[in-house]
């Protein structure tokens, strides 16, 4: 496969991996595919390992992706979980897109889920974020913003000594 | 990668919370107007020891049972929590599995449907091909045969003609009595003469012009 040439490429840009859409569920821990390389009904599991295994990697650092190349009569997908127990998907003659939508299905995390764990892990450190223990102890350092008191003093209209003076 | 200052700036605030009064460094000696200096000792007449002594073991006794009896309240709490979520995110799952292998054999077993259709397809395509094959082999072979028999038959026919020992004198006789001259001579203009001794008239050609002429 050339560097830069024809649409494969596309498969290294971080925008592709990142809009893989199955994320496995926690307790799988071996993912792993079994095809041949020639055979129509091995066509569909030959593409999903060409186009969709990239993102499945990316989005699940913690999972070992297998792949078994012709050594298999017919393709299939086959999970491990941690406590021992598998799930046995065959993928024989069907597309990928089909074999994607599936997966997502059963041994993906569902929808809400994710936006769960997207929205927890959104808490945890949003760059606007300021205080204690934070990227930024203050407002202040922001330019635009008003800085400290204690740095340089507020504008007259905003203190005290001169807004409340009477005359 | 955070710089020196940025990290002391985030710590700072975390370390010094509350205001200390000024103390004397650690490392500089007593004072010159304290060296000669001696504290008094406390004096605490025995009654009172012994009263502040029972008040003290009184006041420990009460806070080490209030302060038990809530950590082991919280102890129980939590783990009767644990537990419960436990036991629910447990449940939860068992029920998404159960459900998850419901759907995945049901794939399976459409996806078991299709191959075998498949196959029955695939093995009747190959039995189709193959009885072709031996089809079109058995007519090769025929054919093959037939063009021999045709080869034969027209032998046969023309081996009434062979010279044979006993037909070899006739053949003799019939050989000189026709002898057969094959030479030939072109001129310029393509005429053929043959025979090895035809007499070619120089003006042949000439004639034969001008009667074209003529007609």
């Amino acid at each position: 496969m050339p560097f830069m040439k024809g649409k494969a490429p596309i498969r290294r840009t971080l925008n592709y991996l990142n809009a893989g859409r199955l994320v496995l569920k926690d307790k799988i821990k071996i993912f792993s595919v079994a095809y041949n390389i020639i055979g129509q009904n091995n066509q569909g599991a030959k593409d999903f390992v060409f186009w969709y295994l990239p993102q499945i990697q990316y989005k699940n650092p913690d999972v070992q992706v297998a792949t078994l190349k012709n050594l298999t009569p017919s393709p299939f997908i086959k999970c491990y979980f941690e406590d021992g127990r598998k799930i046995l998907v065959d993928v024989d003659n069907k597309s990928k897109e089909d074999i994607l939508e599936h997966l997502i299905k059963t041994v993906g995390k569902s929808k809400a889920v994710l936006e769960q764990e997207a929205i927890a892990a959104e808490k945890k450190d949003n760059p606007a974020n300021f205080g204690i223990g934070c990227e930024r102890p203050c407002i202040c350092e922001i330019y635009g913003q008003v800085p400290c008191p204690g740095v340089v003093p507020l504008p007259k209209f905003m203190r005290g000594k001169y807004r409340n003076a009477t005359d | 990668m955070l710089s020196q200052n940025s990290l002391l700036k985030r710590t700072w605030p975390m370390l010094v919370q509350s205001m200390e009064a000024h103390r004397k460094p650690r490392w500089l000696p007593v004072a010159k107007s304290k060296i000669y200096r001696i504290p008094k000792r406390p004096v605490i007449p025995e009654e009172e020891r012994l009263e502040l002594m029972r008040l003290h073991n009184n006041y420990k006794t009460q806070m080490r049972s209030i302060r038990r009896f809530y950590h082991e309240e919280m102890i129980k709490e939590r783990s009767s929590r644990e537990s419960a979520s436990s036991e629910m995110s447990k449940r939860i799952e068992a029920e998404e599995w159960v459900k998850c292998v419901e759907l995945n054999d049901s794939w399976n077993k459409q996806v078991a449907a299709e191959r075998e259709e498949r196959r029955k397809h695939e093995v009747a395509a190959l039995e189709e091909y193959a009885l072709k094959r031996m089809e079109a082999l058995d007519k090769l072979k025929e054919a093959k045969i037939a063009k021999a028999a045709e080869e034969i038959r027209k032998q046969k026919e023309l081996s009434k003609t062979f010279i044979t020992p006993e037909t070899i004198d006739a053949a003799i006789d019939h050989a000189i009595a026709n002898p057969v001259d094959y030479n030939f001579a072109i001129d310029l203009k393509g005429n053929k003469y043959e025979g090895r001794d035809t007499q070619i008239t120089r003006n042949q050609g000439k004639q034969e012009k001008a009667a074209s002429a003529n007609a």
